[in-house]
């Protein structure tokens, strides 16, 4: 094949693919970059007055108070974290003489939870006072980790294509770093949905929570420190496990207790 | 694919160090340009989580210079250069330790890098594309899609003018080599 030549290619269509190109990826960033993230930051920095918050018009806590929600944050976020536990495990059991199907299979679940983690932005809102911004880093180490663990396993399906040569060469390294990148992941999960499960009273007093899905795993975890009365409406489920596991701190009004069951014959009679 | 800095970005009225019409004036200008910010640190490689937080470095410290009153026109004649260049420059010393990008076996089809992985079509063709360059070359490119002044990009990366066109006619050489030969390959139009 002739080579080619440069002046085949004009200022002018460099230009266009150049435009093109860029505005796509600007697009990219429109959908997934969050600049509140940024603001929020900035409010956190030293040398900020409360008053100026007012000023610029951005409370990065302004939805924090609103329990149903930050009950179903705390759900997302623990949720999140099982999500990757799954495909850790999913990569532990897979080798590198693995056929290209389970790869592909194992690429496509981390590449959804890189879609996934985006979801995540609005449980930001709802960590306690002072630990945004660590809530913001954290979140951001998740993702880093993820992006990593999403390129590793594109690499392992490329590497088990039909026209690699060396692919019993990279396999094993490749499916080492995607179980390291993987663990990472999981270890910044686990520290995002602890800052939401422990740092912070949920007073439900009095709210229909009947239509928030509190899922068996991890329930105590969500529930930590959740106060709720006789007027607070649970699923049925729920409120039954509730009952066994929760100490009356005032007349009328219950706070889990760590998420052991108490004697049955003590338990909120409500 | 270009567009104007946002007016009164560090050039308005002198307010008063650290009033709110000052912080008010530094907000608009990120709202306005983070997502260009972010766009410009990607097109040298970074994924969009690195350059979300080379953004968000940007961002502290020009809401530091809020603060400490120098952020006017005095101060910062050029935002936009600056925020860039900021930005970038955290990027590099976080990266510091990964070196030189690695085009790899496949020279040919430079793929995009670690964190690219969720980038589809032409964006994700833009930072293959982008990698061919090095990366002093990629700077001036990166900095020329945002239609920053040849003078502006020389004094932010701290070398001459001319090196600016040096890096530019190279890059653009190598860019447009680079198509030529994947237009050959793969029988696409797009030739002037």
């Amino acid at each position: 094949m002739d080579e080619p030549r440069l002046d085949d290619f004009s200022d002018e269509a460099l230009d266009a693919v150049l435009a093109a190109g860029d505005e796509a990826l600007l697009d990219h960033v429109r959908a997934h970059a969050d600049p509140t993230q940024t603001l929020a930051a900035l409010l956190a920095e030293p040398g900020d007055l409360a008053s100026d918050r007012g000023a610029v018009g951005v409370s990065p806590s302004s939805v924090a108070h609103r329990p149903k929600r930050q009950i179903r944050d705390r759900v997302q976020a623990w949720g999140f974290y099982h999500e990757i536990a799954d495909i850790c495990d999913l990569a532990a059991v897979f080798n590198w003489v693995s056929n290209i199907h389970d790869a592909d299979h194992l690429a496509r679940a981390v590449r959804l939870l890189c879609v996934r983690a985006l979801d995540l932005d609005h449980v930001v809102e709802s960590a306690p006072q002072g630990a945004h911004g660590r809530a913001i880093k954290v979140l951001r180490l998740l993702r880093r980790s993820l992006d990593h663990a999403a390129a590793h396993a594109r690499d392992l399906v490329l590497a088990l294509g039909p026209v690699r040569t060396d692919k019993y060469l990279r396999l094993p390294h490749l499916s080492g770093e995607l179980t390291e990148d993987l663990g990472r992941a999981l270890a910044h999960a686990h520290a995002f949905a602890r800052l939401f499960l422990r740092s912070m009273e949920i007073d439900a007093s009095g709210l229909d929570l009947t239509d928030v899905r509190l899922p068996d795993r991890d329930r105590d975890m969500v529930l930590t420190r959740v106060v709720w009365d006789v007027d607070t409406r649970w699923p049925a489920d729920v409120h039954a496990w509730l009952q066994v596991r929760s100490e009356e701190i005032e007349p009328g009004v219950f706070r889990l207790r760590g998420g052991t069951e108490r004697d049955p014959h003590e338990s909120a009679g409500v | 694919m270009r567009r104007p800095v946002p007016a009164g970005a560090g050039r308005g009225r002198e307010p008063e160090a650290g009033t709110a019409a000052t912080r008010q004036e530094f907000l608009d200008f990120l709202d306005a340009e983070y997502a260009y910010v972010v766009r410009f640190v990607m097109r040298t490689g970074a994924s969009l989580a690195d350059a979300e937080d080379a953004a968000q470095h940007m961002a502290v410290q020009g809401w530091r210079k809020v603060l400490r009153g120098q952020w006017n026109r005095e101060a910062l004649p050029r935002p936009s250069a600056w925020a860039r260049r900021v930005a970038l420059n955290h990027h590099r010393a976080e990266h510091r330790d990964q070196g030189a990008i690695s085009i790899g076996p496949d020279a040919d089809r430079p793929a995009p890098g670690p964190g690219h992985a969720e980038l589809t079509g032409q964006a994700r063709d833009l930072v293959a594309l982008l990698r061919v360059l090095d990366p002093e070359c990629r700077m001036v490119i990166a900095f020329d899609l945002d239609d920053i002044p040849s003078a502006d990009i020389a004094r932010e990366l701290g070398i001459t003018q001319q090196q600016v066109r040096d890096r530019r006619a190279k890059a653009r050489r190598l860019l447009k080599a680079r198509l030529a030969s994947v237009t050959d390959r793969e029988g696409r139009p797009g030739r002037g």
